[in-house]
């Protein structure tokens, strides 16, 4: 026998642990190590190369070039050993994400209309006016139901109390979902028995909750709205999940160039004509949604489509503008918002953040840069961010010669040390970092949130970086009783 | 099929289905040839004057002066038609123009058809492919992408939906086909003059049937002796066979016909008419008493026609640029 407990991995006394604690496995993983206990190298070998012929046959790839211009098609790392959370600790996220979406949709809501949390002071109207995603022309809007944040990603992370912490609301066409749904479709394959004796919740009605809600938006009364998902195209990183979603939900996947806006109405382009469209899911940034009003260079958007919008012609599915609610420096008065609005105390806690544009924060950040994370308001992805702990002295110069010439740009964070989970590299238990982010629908029902999320993991030795463009990977996440 | 059809599908979507089975038919066309040629070019016996010429001339843009060159050579007819990324006609390129066609239409074909075209993009890519070209597994390779093309085929027929989509796919696959077949019966008739009345034997004419799947089909219907006409009548003209002129045509006309039923512009009635012109030419050939100008003239005008035609669908129903 195979004894992996031999290669349990030494612990960090500073970290949490999601498997083990200092007194031995945690109850909710005792099965699942059981199992990864009977099983050989060469069984561990063939579940992950099963994992990975998956992935690589339904296409769920990237694509690398190399200098002869030959594209290599690669997966994103998939790691065999699940992502376990108690339902005890899901429903206090659960409710903590139903509680700050309801929150941050009263604040589209009013910051597009009556702006009345600026007007009372809560919110300083500076940071709305300087923020790059508030869009000016949407102002006014009404849409159907008062409904923004159709979908959102919140990324959850856990800290070294094993106390569970938003880091930033994805609220404007957050992406992964499909990996949630295919990394539970390849566990099923591989650990088939597993499964079905943990007792773990089921993933797999996203897409049926999505469509019920995509048709509740159609501004026309009629039986069988049309309703599309728009992606920007084959070249596009996300165009895997964009057809897995459509086909789901059975309904078209266009590009820009498949709509025409006409009389204020959008069509598509069929082979008998033109056929109204009712409700748009987007996967399309603002900034290219309409070459009339956003980017004149934008190819991938259609022509006249925020004025249908505005007119109340089609919805967009999220709302145009959510960007300044997820904006970085906006993110810190989140937990302002669920009082204000709600009048609640936040379930789930916000990081420390310090907005750059203070001076006396700032002035702290500079102090002690070598554990702070910087990040830039407008970017995602891990693009823009300096990690204090990591980074040379030239860079962290670099760094505050950027903050101090446009320090609305950025935000600061005390580096947490994200909890960690096994991960199988070369055969052996490794603990890595984890994130996870769980993904909430609203419509005219309310809230709904899939019990499970995307955890990603950061696959490098010590790195607290998740994000798949540098370089992370992803688990199945299992909630169970 | 047509009762419940619904009436339109995006024009993009459209054009990607027709043009994913134009080039997966252009691709097994080419592999049966190729498998056919390279299989006889073990036979030292045969009185074989033309080599790969045929293959070459058709699938790929290679001059004259090259074909003659590589027309014998089997190591670099193997490379070159299988995975050259220079000539874009190697199945390597007509596979990875097939996928991006089956990504732009992926929510219309099935899980098991796109989950096929991507393994078999995956395997076309592998780095150790051609190496494996020069060896004794060269004819496992051949062989291993011949059945590939046939699993398409029954992933096509046994898992697609009999709606919009199947009929762009059905009229681009059967263009690609009956223009394969005419050109490679040009290919053979055309150093013998078109003669009608020769008595070239049956060696010379496996090559083209097997390239056609058409060998024990035309050992079951016809007499063994005189082929020349006996060919053209069954590569032409059998409304049996699933390579000839004539049933690709037809199929073409029937699903022509189930896209413009609710068509009523007069695009869509011109262009059936055109179709229909065709067709007849074909139809009402007498072919027992056809010369051999007349059948050089079919050949070439039923190509021209057809190229034209598929102009003209494009305009019609993929106008969308």
């Amino acid at each position: 026998m195979y004894n992996m407990m031999k290669l349990i991995p030494k612990l960090n006394p500073n970290g949490w642990d999601e498997m083990f604690s200092s007194k031995g496995v945690r109850n909710s993983y005792r099965n699942v190590l059981h199992t990864l206990q009977n099983l050989s190298p060469e069984n561990i070998e063939q579940k992950q190369k099963q994992a990975s012929d998956f992935f690589m046959n339904q296409g769920i790839t990237f694509t690398v070039y190399s200098d002869d211009n030959q594209g290599i098609e690669r997966i994103f790392p998939f790691d065999i050993i699940p992502r376990i959370i108690t339902q005890k600790d899901w429903n206090e996220v659960e409710m903590g994400i139903v509680q700050r979406l309801k929150a941050l949709n009263l604040f589209l809501e009013d910051v597009y209309n009556e702006q009345l949390i600026i007007k009372e002071g809560i919110i300083p109207a500076s940071l709305i006016s300087s923020c790059p995603h508030y869009i000016q022309e949407v102002h006014g809007i009404k849409l159907p139901h008062n409904i923004h944040i159709h979908i959102a990603g919140i990324d959850l992370i856990r800290g070294e109390n094993g106390v569970f912490y938003v880091l930033e609301d994805n609220l404007r066409c957050p992406s992964g979902v499909s990996y949630m749904l295919e990394n539970r479709e390849i566990t099923k394959r591989i650990f088939p028995e597993m499964l079905t004796f943990n007792r773990v919740s089921m993933v797999g009605n996203y897409p049926m909750v999505l469509h019920n809600i995509l048709i509740s938006m159609s501004p026309r009364s009629i039986s069988n709205p049309n309703v599309v998902l728009l992606t920007p195209g084959v070249y596009n990183s996300a165009y895997y999940e964009h057809t897995f979603l459509a086909r789901q939900m059975g309904i078209p996947l266009v590009e820009g160039r498949d709509l025409v806006v006409n009389n204020n109405n959008v069509y598509m382009k069929t082979t008998s004509g033109l056929e109204q469209v009712d409700v748009i899911y987007r996967r399309l940034d603002d900034d290219y949604l309409d070459p009339l009003v956003f980017r004149p260079d934008s190819a991938l958007g259609v022509p006249g489509l925020i004025s249908s919008y505005k007119m109340g012609n089609v919805a967009l599915v999220n709302a145009v503008g959510n960007g300044v609610a997820d904006d970085k420096a906006v993110y810190a008065y989140v937990p302002d918002m669920i009082k204000y609005y709600l009048n609640e105390e936040p379930i789930l806690k916000n990081v420390p953040t310090y907005q750059m544009e203070n001076k006396e924060e700032r002035e702290l950040v500079f102090a002690d840069m070598g554990n702070m994370v910087i990040k830039e308001t407008n970017q995602s992805g891990g693009y823009g961010m300096i990690m204090g702990n990591k980074a040379t002295e030239e860079e962290l110069e670099k760094g505050k010669k950027a903050i101090l010439a446009n320090p609305r740009n950025f935000i600061a964070q005390p580096i947490i040390q994200l909890s960690t989970v096994p991960c199988l590299i070369d055969g052996q238990l490794k603990l890595r970092h984890v994130d996870l982010r769980p993904y909430a629908l609203f419509g005219p029902d309310g809230v709904k949130i899939v019990p499970g999320g995307l955890t990603r993991v950061a696959l490098t030795e010590g790195s607290l970086v998740v994000n798949s463009s540098q370089g992370g990977g992803s688990k199945d996440t299992w909630i169970i009783e | 099929m047509t009762n419940k059809m619904k009436t339109n599908m995006l024009s993009r979507v459209a054009d990607g289905m027709f043009w994913l089975n134009r080039y997966m038919e252009r691709t097994d066309g080419m592999l049966l040839t190729l498998n056919t040629f390279y299989i006889l070019s073990f036979d030292k016996e045969m009185n074989d004057s033309q080599g790969y010429r045929p293959l070459l001339e058709y699938y790929t843009d290679l001059t004259k002066n090259q074909i003659i060159q590589s027309q014998y050579d089997s190591n670099f007819v193997l490379k070159y038609i299988i995975c050259d990324n220079q000539n874009v006609n190697s199945v390597k390129n007509l596979v990875r123009k097939a996928r991006e066609n089956a990504r732009g239409s992926q929510d219309k074909i099935t899980k098991e058809l796109w989950e096929h075209i991507n393994s078999l993009y995956h395997y076309m890519n592998a780095p150790e492919l051609p190496r494996r070209l020069e060896t004794y597994e060269a004819v496992g390779v051949i062989t291993k992408l011949k059945n590939d093309l046939l699993l398409y085929n029954g992933i096509l027929h046994v898992t697609m939906p009999r709606g919009l989509g199947w009929c762009f796919s059905s009229i681009g696959k059967n263009i690609e086909r009956c223009l394969q077949t005419i050109s490679m019966t040009q290919a053979y008739y055309k150093p013998i003059n078109y003669n009608l009345d020769g008595d070239e034997d049956l060696l010379y004419w496996r090559r083209l049937l097997l390239s056609l799947s058409g060998y024990e089909q035309y050992l079951k219907s016809y007499s063994n002796i005189s082929h020349n006409r006996k060919i053209a009548q069954h590569v032409v003209f059998n409304k049996d066979f699933s390579h000839s002129v004539m049933y690709t045509l037809e199929l073409i006309d029937k699903y022509l016909g189930y896209l413009c039923i609710d068509n009523i512009s007069p695009e869509a009635r011109t262009l059936q008419n055109q179709f229909g012109r065709l067709k007849s030419m074909i139809k009402y050939t007498d072919y027992y008493n056809l010369t051999n100008q007349q059948l050089e003239a079919v050949l070439n005008d039923t190509e021209t026609q057809l190229i034209q035609f598929s102009t003209d669908f494009s305009k019609l129903f993929f106008s969308y640029t």
